[in-house]
C-alpha cells in the first residue's frame, strides 16, 4: 500500500506514546495512512487512547505533555517531533468535547480574530473570512454575541467555525457532540458532513457511538484498550465482522439466545450479557478470525466491543427471519435498512422492530407521591425560572426530565430536592410540606446527586466517604462497617476502597458518589446529568445500578439529555420548555408526539422510533396504513393511565 | 471625550503618574481636590452608574474614616504642639494631629478614586490589546490573562454548586470547625477542576495555532490619539493645580514617612 506522499494527509508508523518512562505505552504501535479528502471514524472503549492519538496528529503531543514518542507520524508531510508546537496546529485543527473551556474570549468576534491572528492573516482579509466562517456554520447573528451567552451546541459550532477560519486542511473531531443535548447533536453532524462534502479538507472523527456518522464516513478505525489498533478499514467491513462473530457465539454456545440486535436493544438482563467487564466476554466476540489477522500486536487484551449502527444491528435482528434480500451489503442507516427490506415484507419488518422496543422489561405500576411539587414557581431577578410546574415523584418510579438547554431542569431539581426554595407553589414531602420536616429528616430521605461526582467528596478514603454521614449521625461503627461493605460490593468498590476517591476513574468516581447518597438508605434520589462524561460501559453500570434500586422501591428522578437511556430505564418522563412543563407522560407516547412538538424541545426519537417512523412512511409511499397490530405503546399507555389514575 | 474610549496603556500611564505624584504631598487640600476633580471626571466622562461607584467606593471610605480616627485620637508623641481644636472625653484633638490625619486618610481615597476611574472605564479584552501594542507585552501572558478572565463567572458557578453539593453531603449536621478540613473540602475540588480546565484551554489555544511568536497582526489596533494625550495632561494638570492651591494657602510640607 504504497503512496505518494503528498496524496497522504496522516502517515503514522510505529507509533508509541509514553508519559513515564516506566508506565504502559498510551498508545502502542500503530501504523496507518489516510489520504487526503478521507473521512475517518475513530472508535474505541475508553482508555484506548483515542483522544491521545487526536492530540498527536495535531502536534499538541510529544511537545506539550513532554510524551515518549517512538515510530513516525507526519502529518500533511511534516513530522511532528520536527514541528514547532502550534505550528502543526495551523494545518490540522481540533474541536474538543468541552464547549466551555475551548475559548480565550470573551466575545465570539473576538475568539476568531484570535485565530487569523495566531496566523499572522492581514486584518483588512479578517472581515471576511470571519464571516465566512460564521455562515458556514449558521452564527452570522452571533457574530458580536459574548460567547458565554451562546448555548452549548452553538459553542460547538464556533469552536468549528474558528478552525474553518484557519481553512484547515486536516480537521480533527475529538468526540465533539458527547456533551451536546440530542438535537444540537444532530444538527452538529450534519453540519460537519455538508461541509465535508464541499470542503476540501481530511476529517478524523473521535465518537464513542457511530449512528450519525458510520453511515457517510469511508473508514473506520476502532482502536482497544492499551492503545492497538483492532480495525481498519470500511464501517460496514466492521459491522459485518461482529455480527457475524456474535451469530457465531450465539449458535454455538448459547442457543436460546436470540440475535445480537435484540440483546443489544432490550432490557437490562440482555444489556448486561452483551456489555459485561472486560475479560469476560466469549471468544468468539473477543477475536473474530479475521479481525486477528489485522491486529498489530500479536497476544493483546480483549476488544472490549464498540457500538455498533443501530441500522446494522436491526438488519441482522430482521435477516435472522428472513426480511431482508440476500446479497444487499449490510445497511449502516435507517434509510438503507428500509431499502433493503424484501418487498412485501415491509409490514412483517415493521412488526419485528416494534417488537424490540417492547421487549424493555416493565416493572409494577409505580405507588403512591412521596415527592409533589405544586404550581412551582422560582424567579431569579425579573426571570422567570419555573413557571408554574407541577411536578409528581412517586415511590419505586424512574421519572427523567428532559428539555433544552435552560429550560430550568437542574432548578427543577435544586427545588425538588430542597436546595433552592420556591417562590411560589409548594412542596409536599410524604404529603408534609418541606418547611416541616428538618433539614436533616429532609437529607436523609431525599439524595442529590451533582453533575462532577468530585464536588460531593468529603473524605479521605472511599471507605470514610461512605460511612461519613452515617458517622456523622452516631451510628455504631460495627453497624456502619457491615454497611459500607455491602455498598463497597454492591458498587463494585470493593477493591479500591482505601484509595482516595480522586484517584477512581471517572465510572466508579460516579458510582461512589450515588452509593454515598445512599447510605442513609434514602427513599428519593435525584440525579443531575449522572451520566454527563461517563462512557458507554459506566453509563450501563450505573443504569444497571439505579434500575436495581429503583425495583427495590426507590424513586429515581434522572436529569438526562439521553434518549435511549430514557427509553429504556424511564417510567415517565417530564419535558421542561422555558420553565414550563410541557408533557408529562410515559417515554412511548412521547416519542409519538410530532416532529415539531419534539424539535421544540430539543428532542429526538431514539434510534429504534425513529427506525419505526421511517418503516411506516414507507409503508404509506407503498399505499399501504401502517397503523393495525398490537402495538406495544398501547399497552404502556394503560400501565400510565393506571398509574396517573393513583 | 469618552474615557472608555481612550487607550487603556495611556490612562493607565495617567493613573499611574498620578498616584505618584500625588504620594509626595502631606497636607489635606492636594489630595481633597484631587479626589473631587477625580470624582468630577468620572462622573462625567466615565458612563458609570453612581450607585456602582458608591458601592465600590464604601469599603474604602469605611478604611479611611477609621484610620483617620485612631490618627486623630491617638497621635504620635513626638508631634510639635499644636492647639487643641477640640476635647473629647479624655482626648484631645491637636490642629497638627487633624491635619495630619486628614492628609493621609485623603489620599488614600484620591488614590481609590483614581484606581475606580480606571476599573470601571477599561475592558479588559482592550487593555490588554492596548498593552501588546503599545507595551510590547508578550502574547503568551496577555492572551494567558485574558483566558483566566473568562474563567472567572465560571469558577464562581462553580463554587455555588460545590456549597450546595457539600451542604448535602453534610445532611443537616454542622459543618466541621476545623478551618483546615473546611479549605481542605472546598479547595481540592475547585484546583483540581482548574488545572483541568486550564490544560484543556492551553491545548484548545495551541490547536488554534498559537504560538510563542511575538509577531501577530491584529484585527483591532487599540490606537494612541490626541484625546488620550489631552486626558494624561488633565489628570496631570489637576495634581499639579491641587499642589499650587495647597502651596497657596500655606501648606509646603512634603510626606516623609508619616504614619
Amino acid at each position: 500500500m504504497t503512496r505518494r506522499p503528498d496524496e497522504l494527509a496522516v502517515e503514522v508508523d510505529g507509533l508509541r506514546l509514553a508519559f513515564e518512562e516506566e508506565e504502559e505505552p498510551v498508545l502502542n504501535g500503530l501504523t496507518f495512512e489516510v489520504k487526503k479528502g478521507e473521512a475517518v471514524l475513530v472508535m474505541g472503549p475508553s482508555g484506548s487512547g483515542k483522544s491521545t492519538l487526536a492530540f498527536c496528529l495535531n502536534g499538541i503531543y510529544p511537545h506539550a505533555a513532554e510524551a515518549l514518542l517512538d515510530g513516525r507520524v507526519r502529518i500533511l508531510g511534516q513530522d511532528v517531533r520536527e514541528a514547532q508546537p502550534g505550528e502543526l496546529a495551523r494545518k490540522a485543527g481540533v474541536v474538543f468535547q468541552d464547549f466551555d473551556s475551548q475559548f480565550c474570549m470573551g466575545k465570539v468576534e473576538d475568539e476568531l480574530a484570535f485565530c487569523l491572528e495566531n496566523l499572522s492573516v492581514p486584518p483588512e482579509q479578517m472581515d471576511a473570512r470571519m464571516d465566512k466562517a460564521l455562515a458556514q456554520v449558521g452564527l452570522q447573528a452571533h457574530r458580536r454575541s459574548a460567547i458565554r451567552e451562546l448555548s452549548g451546541g452553538q459553542k460547538q459550532k464556533l469552536a468549528l467555525a474558528c478552525i474553518l477560519a484557519m481553512r484547515p486542511e486536516l480537521l480533527i473531531l475529538d468526540e465533539p457532540v458527547s456533551n451536546l443535548d440530542p438535537f444540537a447533536a444532530e444538527s452538529f453532524r450534519s453540519l460537519v458532513r455538508e461541509l465535508h462534502a464541499r470542503g476540501a479538507f481530511t476529517l478524523l472523527v473521535v465518537d464513542h457511538q457511530p449512528d450519525g456518522w458510520a453511515g457517510w464516513m469511508s473508514r473506520l478505525l476502532v482502536m482497544e484498550p492499551g492503545g492497538t489498533l483492532a480495525y481498519d478499514g470500511d464501517p460496514r467491513g466492521y459491522a459485518e465482522l461482529r455480527l457475524a462473530a456474535a451469530d457465531k457465539e450465539a449458535n454455538g454456545s448459547v442457543p436460546a439466545r436470540q440475535s445480537g440486535a435484540a440483546a443489544e436493544i432490550g432490557g437490562e438482563e440482555a444489556a448486561r450479557v452483551e456489555r459485561p467487564e472486560r475479560g469476560a466476554l466469549p471468544d468468539a466476540v473477543r477475536t473474530p478470525a479475521p479481525l486477528a489477522a489485522i491486529r498489530t500486536s500479536a497476544p493483546s487484551p480483549p476488544a472490549a466491543a464498540v457500538a455498533l449502527p443501530l441500522a446494522a444491528e436491526t438488519a441482522a435482528h430482521l435477516a435472522a427471519r428472513g426480511l431482508l434480500a440476500p446479497g444487499r451489503p449490510l445497511p449502516l442507516t435507517g434509510e438503507e435498512l428500509v431499502r433493503a427490506i424484501v418487498p412485501g415484507c415491509l409490514p412483517a419488518a415493521l412488526e419485528a422492530v416494534r417488537g424490540l422496543c417492547a421487549q424493555r422489561s416493565r416493572r409494577q405500576p409505580a405507588g403512591e407521591p412521596v415527592l409533589r411539587l405544586e404550581q412551582g414557581v422560582l424567579r431569579r431577578g425579573r426571570r422567570v425560572i419555573l413557571d408554574g410546574v407541577n411536578a409528581a415523584v412517586r415511590r419505586g418510579e424512574l421519572l427523567a426530565v428532559a428539555g433544552p438547554n435552560g429550560a430550568g431542569k437542574s432548578t427543577l431539581a435544586g427545588v425538588l430536592g430542597g436546595l433552592l426554595r420556591p417562590d411560589g407553589g409548594r412542596l409536599l414531602l410524604e404529603g408534609r410540606p418541606l418547611a416541616r420536616w428538618s433539614e436533616r429528616e429532609v437529607r436523609r430521605r431525599i439524595g442529590v446527586v451533582f453533575q462532577n461526582p468530585e464536588h460531593q467528596f468529603v473524605a479521605e478514603s472511599v471507605e470514610a466517604e461512605l460511612a461519613y454521614s452515617r458517622n456523622r449521625r452516631g451510628v455504631p461503627a460495627a453497624q456502619t462497617a457491615r454497611e459500607v461493605d455491602a455498598m463497597l460490593e454492591a458498587f463494585r468498590l470493593a477493591g479500591r476502597r482505601a484509595e482516595s476517591p480522586y484517584r477512581l476513574s471517572q465510572g466508579q468516581k460516579r458510582r461512589l458518589s450515588v452509593a454515598s447518597m445512599l447510605m442513609d438508605e434514602q427513599s428519593i434520589l435525584l440525579c443531575d446529568e449522572p451520566t454527563f462524561g461517563q462512557d458507554r460501559h459506566g453509563t450501563e453500570q450505573l443504569m444497571a445500578l439505579l434500575n436495581e434500586r429503583v425495583r427495590q422501591g426507590l424513586s429515581v428522578v434522572l436529569i438526562t439529555h439521553d434518549m435511549e437511556l430514557i427509553h429504556r430505564y424511564a417510567d415517565r418522563v417530564l419535558v421542561l420548555v422555558e420553565g414550563s412543563v410541557v408533557f408529562d407522560g410515559p417515554p412511548p407516547s412521547l416519542w409519538d408526539e410530532t416532529d415539531g412538538f419534539l424539535a421544540s424541545a430539543h428532542l429526538v426519537r431514539p434510534g429504534l422510533f425513529s427506525l419505526i417512523r421511517l418503516l411506516e412512511a414507507a409503508m404509506r409511499e407503498n399505499g399501504q396504513e401502517p397503523g393495525g397490530g398490537a402495538r406495544p405503546d398501547e399497552q404502556l399507555r394503560e400501565v400510565a393511565a393506571w398509574t396517573c389514575a393513583n | 471625550m469618552d474615557l472608555r474610549e481612550l487607550n487603556p496603556a495611556v490612562k493607565g500611564l495617567a493613573v499611574i503618574l498620578c498616584v505618584l505624584l500625588l504620594s509626595f504631598a502631606l497636607n489635606p487640600v492636594t489630595p481633597l481636590l484631587t479626589l473631587a476633580a477625580t470624582v468630577i471626571v468620572t462622573w462625567s466622562f466615565g458612563r458609570v452608574s453612581w450607585g456602582r461607584w458608591l458601592l465600590l467606593f464604601a469599603p474604602f471610605l469605611l478604611a479611611a474614616c477609621s484610620y483617620m480616627a485612631a490618627t486623630v485620637l491617638f497621635p504620635r508623641e513626638s508631634m510639635a504642639p499644636s492647639p487643641v481644636l477640640l476635647q473629647l472625653g479624655g482626648f484631645e484633638v491637636t490642629r497638627a494631629a487633624a491635619e495630619l490625619a486628614a492628609s493621609l486618610g485623603l489620599r488614600v481615597l484620591a488614590f481609590s478614586a483614581l484606581s475606580l476611574l480606571f476599573i470601571l472605564t477599561t475592558d479588559p479584552t482592550r487593555l490588554m490589546l492596548s498593552l501588546m501594542q503599545q507595551c510590547r507585552m508578550p502574547p503568551k501572558l496577555a492572551y494567558g490573562i485574558l483566558a483566566g478572565y473568562q474563567f472567572l463567572p465560571l469558577m464562581q458557578e462553580e463554587f455555588r454548586i460545590l456549597r450546595t453539593a457539600q451542604r448535602v453531603r453534610d445532611g443537616g449536621f454542622r459543618r466541621s470547625r476545623n478551618p483546615l478540613l473546611q479549605l481542605h473540602r472546598t479547595a481540592i475540588p475547585l484546583l483540581a477542576g482548574a488545572i483541568r480546565k486550564a490544560e484543556r484551554v492551553s491545548a484548545a489555544m495551541v490547536s488554534k495555532g498559537f504560538t510563542d511568536s511575538p509577531y501577530r497582526t491584529f484585527y483591532k489596533r487599540v490606537r494612541v490619539t490626541a484625546a488620550d494625550w489631552l486626558f494624561l495632561a488633565l489628570m496631570v494638570g489637576i495634581v499639579l493645580l491641587s499642589y499650587l492651591a495647597a502651596w497657596r494657602l500655606g501648606y509646603t510640607r512634603l510626606y516623609n514617612g508619616e504614619l
